[in-house]
């Protein structure tokens, strides 16, 4: 998935993370959410990394969560790992 | 390494063997500890308690109150273990709602069911009762309770929050050096308090085993770090000034020492890091939360700091009727994370500490606050701790007197040139001549948690 342009993947890539993060809390979530309101602890960081790495292949520190204002912006930076990992294929962002 | 998610079931499935609780010479295995939890949680479903209720303890901890926290934990209970020694343990029961208490004493006057851990096993043997345990846990994951005395001496119960979902164990995280990859952790202050209940309970659910030391020295701490190759531990801020003093470095390299519940002064906290190397990581917050942490690598480049606010947790520093700016003391009020809130907390709380954040959002804890004491005299606390040779400081102006007080506890001879530094002190703060009593590292009481004990200060009997 997610490899025709970049456009295309960060609208797939935040689609994703919706869904992950919708599976990880139990309920609904919009771009807008910050993942500290949603409830997140560390435990939620770790499962919402591992389910993203599993289907979007992209290995995260969970603490990179933590960072982003809201899901929108969390979607961002997976977007530029992923893109980084095509074009430097081997590198992992912590 | 990266990080990933574990429970103690996980351990007791894939290394049974591997030792779980150290306590003196007796030890369990994970297999153990995890076939105690079981039948913890068949007699605890067998009492029929509802969702959420809270149960009491004063098993000291070992095998049967770790066995008892994580069945809590895992079926959706609280646990509030509060120590027999409260005078007033039936009261705390009370306040906190306990529905049942787990006690291997003679059941005391309480007004709720007493049962002792064997006869929770009897209750949960009894075949009617399998039919009540939880497949998977309760719905939401359990929650721990605490008793906190503060500085005042005051007992006051504080319930965590309970998370919002079904118990999944931790996010082990290769900074706090516990999994199953890694060494036991060393609870070198085994009290019923956040600070020391939180790091172990975490190492054991991580994959580590927690060894139980109850009788403190430092020589005997670093014993223990040695004979079992200990990746991590937690001391207070009263033993650190112990392991300072004693100087002598373990031959097993320790990873991490956690410490927490009361300011470190600058001098005991370099001189452990000398002795220890670079693996003191300190914990500041409450018992309803975690507000900070710092490393010692972060602490050695801003030294002093108990680190910038965790993510999610806010920290606003505030006078009577306005908010400070950088480097301005005053009181320090935080909104936990979301998920440590509570649906009825206010958003933001004061921790009853006075401090500072310095430009780049650094917290810096100068002392206690009381409705009796302003902000000078937490000001002139702080001044006291920076001094050479000082391990630990308290101000005070005990009820129905006029001065100041200054409890000091130091590490060396030269009380006379403390006192004149003191005066000298109080003086550019426009305090009167205090009062200062002097002692060395240990000698004025505490609080179980470690802080010196305000209420137990107001009889000095050697004023300088």
């Amino acid at each position: 998935m997610i490899r025709e342009n970049n456009e295309s993947s960060a609208i797939e890539i935040l689609a994703e993370v919706k869904r992950i993060a919708a599976n990880v809390f139990a309920r609904p979530v919009t771009e807008e959410d910050n993942f500290f309101d949603l409830g997140g602890d560390s435990v939620s960081a770790v499962a919402l990394a591992i389910q993203l790495e599993e289907s979007v292949g992209v290995a995260l520190d969970p603490e990179t969560i933590f960072e982003a204002d809201n899901l929108s912006e969390f979607a961002r930076t997976v977007t530029s790992v992923l893109i980084n990992n095509q074009t430097h294929p081997g590198r992992r962002l912590n | 390494m990266k990080a990933f998610l574990w429970d103690p079931w996980r351990t007791a499935k894939a290394q049974p063997e591997r030792k779980a609780i150290y306590v003196n010479d007796r030890c369990c295995t994970f297999g153990e500890l995890i076939d105690q939890v079981e039948h913890f949680r068949r007699g605890i479903g067998a009492l029929g308690l509802k969702d959420g209720s809270v149960l009491g303890t004063d098993l000291p901890p070992g095998p049967e109150f770790f066995a008892l926290t994580l069945a809590a934990l895992r079926d959706g209970y609280g646990l509030f273990a509060v120590s027999r020694d409260w005078s007033i343990r039936s009261a705390l029961l009370a306040q906190a709602g306990a529905v049942v208490d787990i006690t291997d004493e003679s059941c005391q006057p309480n007004h709720i069911p007493c049962l002792s851990p064997g006869e929770l096993h009897i209750v949960g043997a009894a075949p009617a009762s399998q039919t009540r345990l939880p497949r998977n846990g309760g719905a939401r994951s359990g929650y721990l309770v605490f008793v906190t005395s503060g500085t005042t001496g005051q007992p006051k119960v504080v319930v965590r929050s309970r998370p919002w979902y079904s118990y999944r164990g931790v996010a082990v995280m290769p900074k706090y050096a516990a999994g199953p990859g890694n060494g036991p952790h060393i609870m070198a202050f085994p009290a019923f308090h956040l600070g020391t209940i939180g790091p172990a309970l975490y190492a054991l659910q991580a994959g580590s085993g927690v060894v139980v030391q109850h009788s403190w020295t430092a020589a005997g701490f670093r014993d223990l770090v040695d004979r079992h190759a200990a990746d991590s531990a937690y001391v207070t801020t009263r033993q650190l000034p112990d392991l300072a003093r004693d100087a002598i470095t373990p031959r097993y390299p320790i990873k991490v020492m956690f410490t927490g519940g009361s300011s470190v002064g600058r001098e005991v906290k370099r001189a452990v890091i000398e002795v220890f190397g670079p693996v003191v990581h300190e914990f500041y917050g409450t018992s309803k939360g975690i507000i900070s942490e710092v490393s010692a690598a972060e602490w050695l480049r801003r030294q002093g700091t108990v680190g910038r606010p965790l993510r999610g947790v806010h920290a606003i520093i505030r006078t009577c009727d306005y908010e400070c700016c950088a480097d301005e003391i005053g009181n320090i009020w935080v909104q936990y994370r979301t998920i440590d809130r509570g649906e009825s907390s206010p958003a933001y709380e004061d921790t009853g500490d006075l401090g500072y954040m310095d430009e780049d959002g650094y917290l810096f804890v100068v002392a206690r606050t009381s409705p009796n004491e302003d902000s000078k005299l937490g000001l002139l606390e702080h001044l006291i701790r920076t001094l050479p040779g000082v391990t630990d400081a308290a101000t005070s102006i005990a009820s129905g007197q006029e001065f100041i007080t200054c409890y000091v506890e130091h590490s060396q001879d030269f009380a006379t040139e403390l006192t004149l530094q003191i005066e000298n002190l109080a003086r550019s703060l426009g305090i009167p001549r205090p009062n200062i009593v002097t002692g060395a590292p240990g000698h004025f009481p505490r609080t179980p948690s470690g802080k010196l004990w305000r209420a137990q200060l107001d009889s000095p009997q050697d004023v300088s």
